[in-house]
């Protein structure tokens, strides 16, 4: 009987060690991809606000969606993408931009934000639509609207 | 002064002072834009004043022209109504029939009856039955007419015809309210014309009421009609100080980028002569890529041409890649990039060919050889360079080479098609000039027979090019592209180096080449285009997800919400609700991404205001009370399962408090509705992504939910064995996807699967296409061969004209014409001759199949009408549209009262009245049918009508094919593409073959003209080399033996005639001589008598005799001097002649020799005096003497030094023996077994004669040069 109380008392304690282990864990890669997220999105944010696109240019996968207002709409290699986004921020001279949402779903977190602009001295809001996707170790765009 | 700037401007040293006096312009202009600045911020008040009223004035007269052109209108329709309609009999009959006149198709014109009814109209309504009266304007003047959709400029003017009074009704679209992103969609829009042409922010107000804005920011001015009466406003934002002085920067930086583009070309021109006078064509060819290199750099950096032009050729969207630094961005860098490297190819391709055909080949050893291998690589990775770059222009474009509509097509797809040729001309050219080397390298020589070179190399060539093949990851084409490639090039370099070199027309094979390999290459990325496009898709599936939907629906409500006219139109009651809902779609990202979906209007109650729904339909009523207050946007989401999406977004309006109404979208997204059905092709998004590579109606995609087939599109269902497949199969770690194959019955087709996950739901995304759908097709092929045809008919034409300005209306040209006048003609009538047969029946085609959809139709609502007696037209009508599933409308009289497509018709997109063509045929013709093209904006559509009778009662029953999707045989495109892509093959092979020919035909004729040329100016060593056969070889050697004879005979001639001058002389000079010897014989014989008879006055006689002897000795002095004289060069004829003509004269005799001989000179005539025969017999010495010294360059330089012209005559022969080189100009000093040793002394001799020098400048192994100086005229 005693044995069995031991071999119980064995099993509780490792089922609670595992348990908390577990838990500890999962806090652990929780918070490891909140502060990713966090991290890229912060980074895109930058990125757009400064108009730097060789910054973005390292989440553009394979194919990414744009919708951009100038009538930029489709899926583009990397290449496109690049002098894409470099002839939209010529053109519409970010003066502004913050992300007023940040979705951190695990799957496919997204962010919307308030983009603002000087198009040949005319100054302009637009909606910015962006949601990220993890390839291999990589969190790419794969979609960027400024509507 | 003057003196200075003609010393700087003199030759080649102009170019440079120009590129100085530019470089000294760009601090200058630096300076001017400062200055220009300065001035402008100092009188910004005034320079604003006068901009403001320069923009008044130019907009006013823009809309002065709008209307000019409406009233122009008016006046010719009117007065053509008032001739016509006094010859008619039929007055409302003839109303129709002018106003069906096509020129009047891009107004709305109508007529009305004196009691108001309108009684005839053109292509389309803008005033429709009872919308006259009241009228809205003063008769005669112009007024805006505001519609649903659009403003209109109109006029109201009467006509009368005999004591009655119609109203005449014209109106021209001045603005659309709405705007499409969609290729048929045609923007009339003033305000946004005025701004982008006055880069300036400018709205018309069409309503004379509007006052002038308060905004200080701002500028109004009034719009005024014909009787100067206001009738709207045009508000502009004022010019600001910055943007003009931006502008100002930006005008001068444009000016100082292309003066250093101006300056980098005359560097190039000053460069010109000395880069000619260079001889080794290694340094000629570095410095040329060199020079080209730095030009193409210093361009880019500077950002030409981008920075001068806008539009679609400098979208990287259309191409853009970021190979060296960007240098291809846009389709118009890449197309300047492709200049300057054709360039450079044409450069390599022509060097090497001619080092090549050089005679200077050293015997090749071991080293030479073992580097020359090392070039075949080279050429390998070439022709992967090309399949790269053509793989680039598919992936890296958003252009569909092979899906554009239009057989010509638009700029942006023709410089891209003018890139592609380029390419694989370059690649061509470069190969072929590699393997040119490859050739040298290993022992070519033109007079040696080379056939066992030739089969090594090519074979070495096709291992190496197989063995990079195999070994490598990614090869990039497939082997037979890649055999057919090396096959081609093979069949080029013999083409070039054996059949007809030095030909012009060698530049069109390559291009010929070029174009089809590089057709061939897009087809296959293509492919692969197509084949990831299911993964596109895929994703696409993937991307639209519960939070876009929400984000896009959100947008739209509240671009809505905060839009003044939608906010205060809750108010009105009579607003058409439809169309302004339209209106607010079509400017969101619904329209752009052809979702289904709905924009509706709600009132207070929640009662429909109006809507526009398309694919996904609005509720009639929504549930206000769930609505909160607040200003956000709530959500309903009426999907069945977790892969559908059909979410509904709603929003509150409300003011102070108080409620106006609600805002209501919706986005319907689920796989049965990918193919966008409910989109008619003029509002559907040309952007609408899953069309852009394949045709998403010939996918099949089935998804699966947590491991169960929850979805299929298509007609195909997988079996469980599939299903098994599908789900078991192993895919990608990193990316979550792989690629397998199924067989679906008996065909073979590729799938990609996806897997995602959402909401903790486990999605598997499975897309399939038939293997035989990928498009790797002729058609596809002869669609771009097409448009690359044009472009080296083109380059022929060029070529041709070039080649034809110097050789004038020869044999050969003549020959070519024949050939292409036999041969191009009929292929031209055929083509005609089809595409108007093919057309017809297409146009059969459509007429049959929309009358057997009326059929239907009738035949459906025949049957209900019959059966059931209660049922009103309106309703039969809405029972056969939705069970046949055929979109039609039927007209009372002219009225329509029935359309399956409603909605348009409700939004005024599409008329309510009967097309007028359709009421002139079947009411006053009485015709039982009528077919007519149709438009809403440049949609061009057919329409069907036809009379029908239901109940008794005649009805008009139209059918098109705007909504019905007809299937015909052909498409224009098609037709277009088959017969002129093939047609255009058939006429450059045509071209092609019949150059080749009429070479081959011409060659030997050309070579006898010349030849019979050379001998006619006294150069009888003319032989010509041929290896003709039949009567050219009889007639070719004949001509040879005949010069060989005319040769010896010559001789003879002269031996014959030099001995007989020689008899005579001595004969002449026997006499000559004879006679003062005997005065001679006889003084001294009586002075020897006076002496031995010692005669007392001999020393008178002695005196007398001796001055005898003396005045004898004398004469024969004279007579020695006289036979001198005669002994001298034959009399010259001396005259002014053109050096530079006498020269080019002598070296067209010499064309057809093997030797390359060039005139380089920088004068256009160069006078001296001189004998031209002599002169010209001269140079064909030299010339002769170089090729007979196995020189296969001769370069005639004329130069001109103080008041004489310098001749160089260099050659690359064997040179002159340095021993005899003090002997050459001494008479009858020859080396040549023939030679008489007369050419080079008779030379110096006749150059002495006109008083000019000649000599030897240098010889060596490596070639000699002669100078010549000659006095240039003097013109007094």
């Amino acid at each position: 009987m005693k044995k069995l109380l031991s071999i119980l008392l064995i099993i509780i304690f490792y089922s609670g060690f595992i348990s908390a282990q577990e838990n500890f864990r999962s806090n652990i890669q929780s918070k490891d991809f909140n502060q990713i997220i966090n991290y890229v999105f912060d980074d895109i944010e930058i990125s757009i606000r400064e108009g730097n696109v060789g910054r973005l240019s390292k989440y553009l996968g394979a194919q990414t969606y744009f919708s951009l207002s100038n009538g930029v709409n489709g899926y583009y290699s990397p290449n496109q993408a690049y002098y894409i986004l470099e002839d939209f921020f010529n053109l519409y001279k970010v003066t502004a931009f913050k992300f007023n949402q940040i979705s951190k779903d695990k799957i496919s977190p997204y962010a919307t934000g308030t983009f603002s602009f000087d198009n040949k001295g005319k100054r302009n809001t637009a909606k910015v639509y962006i949601s990220l996707k993890k390839i291999g170790d990589k969190w790419n765009i794969t979609q960027l609207t400024i509507n | 002064m003057i003196n200075w700037l003609r010393k700087k401007f003199k030759g080649d040293r102009k170019y440079f002072s120009i590129v100085f006096f530019i470089f000294l312009m760009i601090p200058v202009s630096g300076i001017i834009t400062n200055n220009l600045i300065e001035k402008t911020k100092a009188e910004w008040f005034d320079i604003l004043t006068r901009k403001i009223n320069y923009l008044q004035s130019s907009i006013t007269s823009d809309f002065n022209n709008e209307q000019t052109k409406l009233l122009s209108i008016v006046k010719e329709l009117k007065s053509k109504l008032i001739i016509d309609l006094s010859n008619s009999e039929e007055l409302y009959k003839t109303f129709v029939e002018i106003l069906n006149d096509k020129k009047f198709d891009e107004y709305s014109l109508e007529i009305f009856a004196p009691n108001g009814k309108l009684i005839a109209w053109s292509k389309s309504v803008a005033i429709n039955q009872n919308e006259l009266f009241p009228l809205p304007a003063p008769l005669g003047e112009t007024y805006f007419l505001e519609k649903p959709l659009a403003f209109y400029i109109s006029i109201i003017d009467t006509i009368h015809i005999d004591s009655d009074v119609f109203y005449l009704t014209a109106n021209y679209p001045i603005e659309l309210k709405y705007s499409l992103t969609n290729p048929y969609f045609r923007n009339i829009n003033f305000s946004e014309k005025c701004s982008k042409n006055y880069e300036i922010e400018c709205k018309v107000d069409f309503n004379p009421f509007t006052s002038s804005t308060k905004d200080g920011k701002k500028y109004s001015f009034e719009l005024l009609n014909n009787n100067e009466k206001k009738i709207g406003l045009v508000t502009i934002n004022k010019p600001t100080l910055v943007a003009e002085l931006n502008s100002i920067k930006e005008i001068s930086a444009n000016i100082q980028a292309i003066l250093v583009f101006i300056a980098l070309v005359f560097v190039g021109l000053g460069l010109k002569t000395d880069y000619r006078i260079l001889t080794s064509l290694k340094i000629k060819f570095i410095l040329f890529v060199f020079y080209l290199v730095i030009v193409r750099v210093i361009i880019f950096l500077l950002d030409i041409p981008t920075r001068l032009i806008e539009g679609p050729l400098t979208e990287p969207a259309n191409f853009s890649s970021t190979f060296a630094f960007g240098i291809v961005k846009s389709p118009i860098e890449l197309l300047v990039t492709n200049f300057f490297l054709v360039l450079i190819a044409i450069q390599f391709f022509r060097y090497t060919n001619i080092y090549l055909l050089s005679r200077e080949t050293k015997k090749p050893n071991l080293l030479t050889r073992s580097f020359s291998i090392l070039l075949f690589p080279l050429i390998v990775l070439l022709m992967r360079g090309f399949a790269a770059a053509i793989r680039s222009v598919i992936f890296d474009s958003k252009l569909r080479y092979f899906k554009d509509p239009d057989i010509i097509p638009d700029l942006t797809l023709l410089s891209m098609h003018l890139n592609i040729l380029l390419i694989g001309f370059i690649v061509t050219a470069l190969v072929i000039g590699l393997f040119n080397l490859v050739l040298k390298m290993n022992g070519f020589n033109v007079k040696k027979k080379i056939v066992g070179l030739f089969v090594i190399s090519y074979l070495t060539l096709v291992i190496i090019s197989l063995v990079m093949f195999f070994i490598s990851k990614d090869p990039l084409v497939n082997i037979l592209i890649l055999i057919a490639f090396v096959a081609a090039i093979i069949l080029i370099s013999y083409q070039v180096l054996i059949r007809s070199r030095n030909s012009v027309f060698n530049y069109v094979l390559l291009l010929l080449v070029g174009s089809i390999f590089s057709i061939t290459l897009l087809n296959y990325f293509n492919s692969k285009l197509e084949k990831e496009s299911l993964k596109t898709t895929a994703y696409e599936l993937n991307r639209i997800d519960e939070n876009l939907i929400q984000f896009y629906l959100m947008e739209l409500i509240n671009q809505s919400a905060s839009d003044e006219k939608v906010i205060s139109s809750f108010s009105q009651s009579n607003l058409n609700f439809d169309a302004l809902a339209f209106i607010q779609w079509s400017n969101s990202i619904l329209q752009k991404e052809s979702m289904n979906s709905f924009l509706a209007f709600y009132d207070r109650f929640g009662n429909k205001k109006g809507s526009f729904d398309i694919g996904f339909t609005s509720k009639e009523k929504v549930p206000f009370n769930k609505i909160p207050y607040s200003d956000e946007v709530i959500f309903f989401n009426e999907a069945s399962n977790p892969i559908e999406k059909s979410i509904i977004g709603i929003k509150r309006i409300s003011e102070l408090g108080v409620t106006r109404g609600f805002i209501s979208s919706g986005i319907d997204f689920n796989i049965s509705k990918l193919t966008a059905s409910e989109f008619p092709d003029f509002i559907g998004s040309n952007l609408s992504l899953l069309n852009q590579v394949v045709n998403i109606k010939q996918l099949k995609i089935f998804l699966f939910l947590n491991g169960e087939l929850a979805q299929v599109f298509g007609d195909i269902f997988p079996s469980r064995e599939q299903i098994k497949i599908l789900l078991n199969t192993e895919l990608d770690s990193t990316f979550n996807d792989g690629w397998l194959k199924l067989d679906f019955s008996g065909e073979t087709y590729q799938t990609y699967l996806l897997k995602t996950f959402d909401n903790g739901n486990e999605i598997l995304t499975a897309i399939s296409v038939a293997d035989k759908e990928f498009s790797w097709n002729l058609f596809n092929f002869f669609k771009v061969f097409f448009v690359h045809a044009i472009f080296i008919l083109i380059v022929f034409v060029a070529l041709f004209i070039i080649r034809i300005r110097k050789i004038n209306y020869t044999f050969k040209t003549k020959i070519l014409f024949a050939f292409l006048f036999v041969s191009i003609i009929p292929v031209i009538v055929l083509a005609i001759y089809n595409r108007q047969v093919v057309e017809e029946r297409s146009r059969e085609s459509i007429f049959n199949e929309l009358k057997q959809r009326a059929d239907y139709v009738q035949s459906h609502i025949e049957s209900q009408i019959n059966k059931n007696k209660n049922r009103n037209i309106i309703k039969a009508s809405e029972n056969a549209s939705n069970e046949l599933k055929i979109s039609f409308a039927i007209f009372d009289g002219t009225e329509q009262v029935f359309n399956s497509n409603n909605n348009y018709s409700q939004i005024e997109l599409l008329d309510k009245k009967l097309n007028s063509g359709a009421y002139y045929h079947l009411h006053y013709l009485r015709s039982k049918e009528f077919m007519t093209s149709e438009k809403i904006n440049d949609y061009v559509y057919d329409s069907y009508y036809r009379q029908i009778k239901l109940d008794n009662k005649e009805y008009i029953l139209a059918v098109n094919d705007a909504f019905n999707k007809i299937k015909i045989p052909f498409s224009t495109t098609e037709i277009d593409v088959v017969i002129f892509g093939i047609y255009s093959f058939a006429v450059l092979l045509i071209v092609l073959f019949s150059t080749i020919f009429a070479n081959q035909i011409s060659s030997p004729i050309q070579k006898l003209t010349k030849a019979a040329e050379a001998v006619g100016k006294g150069d009888l060593n003319v032989q010509i080399q041929h290896n003709a056969k039949g009567e050219i070889k009889e007639l070719l050697d004949g001509f040879n033996l005949m010069t060989m004879e005319l040769k010896k005979n010559q001789m003879e001639l002269a031996e014959l005639e030099r001995e007989s001058a020689w008899k005579e002389m001595a004969k002449q000079v026997a006499h000559e001589i004879k006679n003062p010897l005997t005065p001679m014989k006889l003084a001294i014989q009586q002075l020897i008598a006076a002496y031995r008879e010692k005669h007392g006055d001999f020393d008178k006689l002695f005196d007398k005799v001796s001055n005898t002897i003396l005045t004898q000795i004398d004469n024969l002095s004279q007579i020695a001097s006289e036979f001198s004289r005669f002994a001298k060069m034959p009399s010259l004829k001396i005259e002014v002649v053109d050096l530079i003509k006498v020269v080019n004269d002598t070296i067209n005799i010499f064309i057809n020799e093997k030797a390359k001989i060039i005139l380089e000179t920088d004068y256009q005539e160069a006078l001296i005096e001189a004998d031209k025969n002599q002169l010209s017999r001269m140079f064909i010495n030299f010339i002769r003497n170089s090729i007979q010294a196995n020189a296969d360059k001769i370069i005639i330089n004329i130069n001109s030094k103080e008041n004489d012209f310098e001749i160089r005559i260099t050659d690359n022969g064997t040179g002159i023996p340095e021993e005899i080189r003090d002997k050459i100009f001494n008479e009858n000093f020859t080396t040549k077994n023939q030679g008489m040793g007369l050419g080079l002394s008779m030379a110096k001799r006749f150059i002495e004669n006109i008083n000019g020098r000649i000599e030897l400048e240098s010889s060596s192994e490596k070639g000699t040069t002669f100078k010549i100086i000659i006095p240039a005229y003097k013109k007094f």
